[in-house]
This record gives structure tokens, C-alpha cells and sequence, in this order.
């Protein structure tokens, strides 16, 4: 392999060093495969660059049309962490794995934001369920007039003559139980979403292939 | 105008990296440089590694290093036998997807 100049080297090595401290969450393994694939397309992009000028500001172009390490490295790690977040089942690798995604991709982004309302929207409902017996009036589903009004929580709403709450203590296992429902569907859903982001099902079935062709 | 543009060729890549690799085993920097020709890439060039690496890991693709006479070993690139069943399902799609789509464009335009 050709060897870099003293004053380019540096320039390699750091952009490099940028881009291991990125994989870090990676095997050692894989980390050093893709900083290998990096380095190789940095060298072979420099010997196409047909012009001679100063081996620094070839280097400096070839890095800049490659893109910083932070724009889009993250993209290696976010896939390699939900994936070993399901197949370990570890709640907390798959947790970061989709918040990674979350600030990677506006899709993450979104799906985020929706899973994170969703499982908000169910721990209220069961604990707002929880505390009906010790604030009767204050919580329930109220209406005013034939239009809905609110759902939880709503402080000295009995002041209000108008407003009236519908279920009384049927409120507590209605509030509870839906709100465990939702808990299940949401997780359901972010098992399907993480999933088809990671193809699981057809990535097991290979891999078996793969070794069987050695 | 632009960010539409940077979208929707991200969301093609993917497609056009399979196809590209579907007669061939390829390497990074030549799977970049002809999707670069093929009217440029609209994102920086580093993006196609990461959507290499998730190819690889679903199961579309495979790889394996080979030496090379500039210097340094490439990491080449090659579909499946599930990424070749996958990828004639996409152009079928895509092909229904792009016809119905030009077909609506079309009719807009004869208003």
C-alpha cells in the first residue's frame, strides 16, 4: 500500500479516529471492518484524482465528498444495537436503539415521538384509574352538555354546574384496563416497527443459508 | 425543492444499490461512482455504507474482502440468494408504482 505523506497521514488518522469513537458500541470486529472499508475508499479515491497537486488538499477533498464521520456513521451503530437488543430480549438496548433512531431519521424521529404519546397516554389512564377513589370529583370523564369536555384529571371541575362525569367508579377498571390494552398494543406495534426495520425474520433465515455455503 | 429530491433518492438507493449488484459482485467506491453517473447522488458519499452494512445485516446481501492490484483489499459486495427473490419483487412494484404515477401526471397535465 502506498504510503501517505507525513503531512496527510495526520489528516487520515484523525479522520479515522473520529470514526472509530462512533462505533464504539460495535464489536471490535465489525467496527474494524467498516473503518477498514472507509480507509480503503479514502486511498483508492485519492489515486483516481488524476491532477498532482498537493497530496493535502486531495486528501481534504476526498474526506469532504465522503461526509463527516457524525453524518452518518451513527446509521452502523443504530442497526447493530436493535438487533442485539432482540436477540439478547434486553428492554434497555432495544430503548436506546430506537432513540438512536429517533434522532437519526425523521421516520425515527416521528415513530419516537407517536411510541413515546402512546405509552404516556397508557401509564395516565392506569394511574389516573389509581387515584379516582381519593379525588372522586376531581377525576372521571366529564361532558358538557352532550360535548366531551375532558378525561383525567381537571381541578375543582364540580364547581362548574354544567359539567357533569359520566362513569362514576366504573371509571377506575375502565380507566385501568384500557390503559393496559393500549400498553400492549403499543409494545406490539414497536416489536412489528423494529422488525421490519431490521428484516429480522428473513436475517435469521439467511445467516443459516450463508453458513451452510461456508 | 431540493430536500424533496434528497428524499426521494434516499428512499430509491436502496433499490438502485440492489440493482446494481444484480449481475455483479461490487465494491463501495464503484457502487457510488455508478449511481453517480447515473445522475448524481444527492447525498454524501459515506451514506451508502451504512445502507450497505443494513442490506448485509436483512439479509439482501452478502460481502467478502478481496486483494486488488491498487494496493488495498476491497470489500465486494454481492446479492443473496433472498436478495435476488426480494429484488425481482421490487422492480415488479417499482415498475407498477412508476407506471401509475407518470399515468397520473399525464392526465393532470391534459387539463
Amino acid at each position: 500500500m502506498k504510503e501517505l505523506s507525513p503531512k496527510a497521514n495526520p489528516l487520515l488518522e484523525e479522520y479515522l479516529e473520529k470514526l472509530r469513537k462512533i462505533l464504539k458500541p460495535l464489536s471490535p470486529e465489525e467496527s474494524e471492518e467498516i473503518v477498514l472499508e472507509i480507509k480503503g475508499h479514502i486511498l483508492e479515491s485519492l489515486t483516481l484524482i488524476k491532477e498532482e497537486k498537493d497530496e493535502v488538499k486531495n486528501l481534504t477533498a476526498v474526506l469532504e465528498k465522503l461526509g463527516d464521520p457524525e453524518d452518518y456513521a451513527p446509521g452502523f451503530v443504530t442497526d447493530y444495537i436493535l438487533e442485539k437488543g432482540v436477540k439478547e430480549k434486553s428492554i434497555g438496548l432495544i430503548f436506546r436503539g430506537f432513540l438512536r433512531w429517533g434522532f437519526s431519521t425523521i421516520t425515527g424521529f416521528v415513530s419516537v415521538i407517536l411510541f413515546f404519546a402512546l405509552y404516556l397516554l397508557s401509564f395516565s389512564l392506569v394511574i389516573i384509574g389509581i387515584l379516582k377513589p381519593f379525588f372522586p370529583k376531581d377525576i372521571g370523564f366529564f361532558v358538557k352538555g352532550k360535548s366531551f369536555e375532558g378525561l383525567g384529571y381537571i381541578k375543582n371541575v364540580s364547581s362548574v354546574p354544567q359539567i357533569k362525569e359520566l362513569l362514576g367508579y366504573a371509571f377506575v377498571p375502565m380507566a385501568i384496563i384500557s390503559g393496559i390494552l393500549i400498553f400492549f398494543v403499543t409494545t406490539r406495534l414497536l416489536k412489528k416497527t423494529i422488525k421490519l426495520r431490521l428484516e429480522l425474520s428473513k436475517n435469521l433465515k439467511n445467516r443459516l443459508e450463508d453458513k451452510g455455503r461456508g | 425543492m431540493n430536500k424533496w429530491i434528497s428524499q426521494a433518492r434516499k428512499g430509491t438507493l436502496e433499490l438502485g444499490i440492489l440493482v446494481l449488484l444484480k449481475n455483479k459482485k461490487r465494491y463501495g467506491l464503484e457502487i457510488i461512482q455508478l449511481l453517480e453517473r447515473s445522475g448524481g447522488l444527492e447525498v454524501s458519499e459515506g451514506t451508502i455504507y451504512p445502507l450497505l452494512n443494513r442490506l448485509k445485516r436483512g439479509g439482501m446481501i452478502g460481502s467478502e474482502w478481496v486483494e486488488s492490484e491498487s494496493g488495498h483489499p476491497r470489500k465486494y459486495y454481492f446479492l443473496t440468494k433472498d436478495g435476488q427473490k426480494q429484488i425481482a419483487q421490487m422492480t415488479d412494484y417499482w415498475r407498477k408504482f412508476s407506471k401509475t404515477l407518470s399515468k397520473l401526471i399525464e392526465e393532470s397535465e391534459r387539463i
